[in-house]
């Protein structure tokens, strides 16, 4: 076969059983990665600036819960009624950790946490309170906004669906 | 003399000028006027043998029809969330016979008391029909556009009449003095099938983040 004749094959190729089976395999593969491993995420807002910036493109990968517990400074993404509209959070404090937000700077169980990701200036103050078992604490990195505007708070592991990819 | 014979005819059922029509029957004849007529299954399946395209065509349209015409209970409850989606936005510049027209489509979406439960905001009572429709048009003066989409519906049918339903609703608007708003929360609501309609009588605001 001329290599004309194999880019002619590759571009039109002949409607076999064979071809047709192939284009379903493909589909099928494309269907379930991205709607159940590797979901397609913009995101909207700017409540992780400036880590994620508004309008940006990113990949939610599922499979990371499984691998791995939540930590720290992990950002995930949190599920609300279905995976059509979810909320990217960064967890700043696990299960049974107290937290705390004095003068825009985190406490957990009474410790300065540093936090280098979040770069805009901060004047929060959030009286202690425990994390609940099975939950997590999460808050977005962009603090320069009032703390009532700010939509943040602890969630249950389980509504955790995935991590950004990058 | 003819010398060509069209398909299907037989030289004897050639007519020649003067012939008589009614010649008398071969036994050939005889036997086919005795045959009952096809039956009407078998011209189905021929008609469908003969323009496969059309029967899958006609197949398709009969689908949707049926669809169409007998809605299941899940896409009627699916419409009254789109009604309630249409009455509650609001496009830049809408006027005021919009405006009024809209109020009075609020009012059959919800039954005579309702709940709502919103945590966050320190609401938690039923509210009659009335109290909603005026919540709701004083709600939507606050803002020159405003839209309320509802994505990710999960219905279940706990018992007959009763159609509970888990989503997550999206509020987008700019206020009246310049300020955007975008919200997003889950929503759980109840819906009751009272005289043939499924009308609103709970709506609960799930915490999803816990300050």
């Amino acid at each position: 076969m001329t290599s004309k004749n194999r880019l002619r094959q590759f571009f039109f190729p002949s409607i076999t059983p064979k071809f047709l089976l192939r284009v379903v395999g493909v589909a099928l593969s494309a269907y379930l990665v991205f709607s159940y491993v590797l979901i397609p995420i913009h995101i909207q807002g700017s409540s992780m600036e400036p880590t994620y910036h508004n309008g940006s493109i990113n990949f939610c990968w599922t499979l990371s819960p499984l691998f791995s517990k939540p930590r720290r400074h992990d950002v995930v993404t949190v599920h609300l009624a279905g995976h059509s509209v979810m909320l990217l959070k960064r967890i700043i404090a696990l299960e049974g950790e107290r937290i705390e937000f004095r003068d825009g700077k985190l406490l957990v169980d009474g410790n300065k946490i540093d936090e280098p990701y979040v770069r805009y200036p901060c004047d929060w103050n959030l009286p202690p309170r425990q994390v609940e078992q099975g939950s997590v604490y999460v808050v977005g990195d962009n603090r320069n906004m009032p703390i009532e505007d700010h939509l943040f708070g602890q969630t249950s592991i389980n509504r955790i669906v995935g991590v950004p990819l990058w | 003399m003819v010398k060509t014979v069209s398909q299907g005819q037989t030289r004897s059922s050639i007519q020649t000028p003067g012939q008589d029509n009614l010649s008398r029957p071969t036994s050939g004849q005889v036997g086919q006027r005795r045959r009952t007529p096809p039956r009407p299954s078998l011209s189905l399946l021929a008609a469908v043998k003969k323009h496969p395209v059309i029967a899958v065509l006609a197949l398709i349209l009969s689908v949707l029809a049926v669809f169409t015409l007998f809605p299941s209970e899940k896409k009627k409850v699916k419409k009254q969330f789109e009604a309630l989606s249409r009455v509650v936005s609001k496009e830049p510049g809408e006027n005021v016979f919009t405006t009024a027209r809209k109020a009075k489509e609020i009012v059959p979406l919800f039954d005579e008391n309702c709940e709502l439960i919103m945590p966050a905001d320190s609401v938690s009572g039923y509210f009659s029909r009335g109290e909603i429709t005026s919540y709701a048009i004083r709600g939507r003066t606050q803002f020159s556009d405003l839209s309320l989409t509802f994505v990710d519906l999960s219905i279940t049918f706990p018992d007959r009449g009763t159609a509970k339903v888990v989503l997550t609703a999206k509020l987008k608007g700019k206020g009246v003095n310049g300020d955007k708003v975008d919200e997003t929360r889950e929503v759980k609501s109840t819906l009751k099938k009272i005289e043939r309609k499924w009308l609103f009588v709970a709506f609960e605001v799930v915490e999803v983040l816990k300050k």
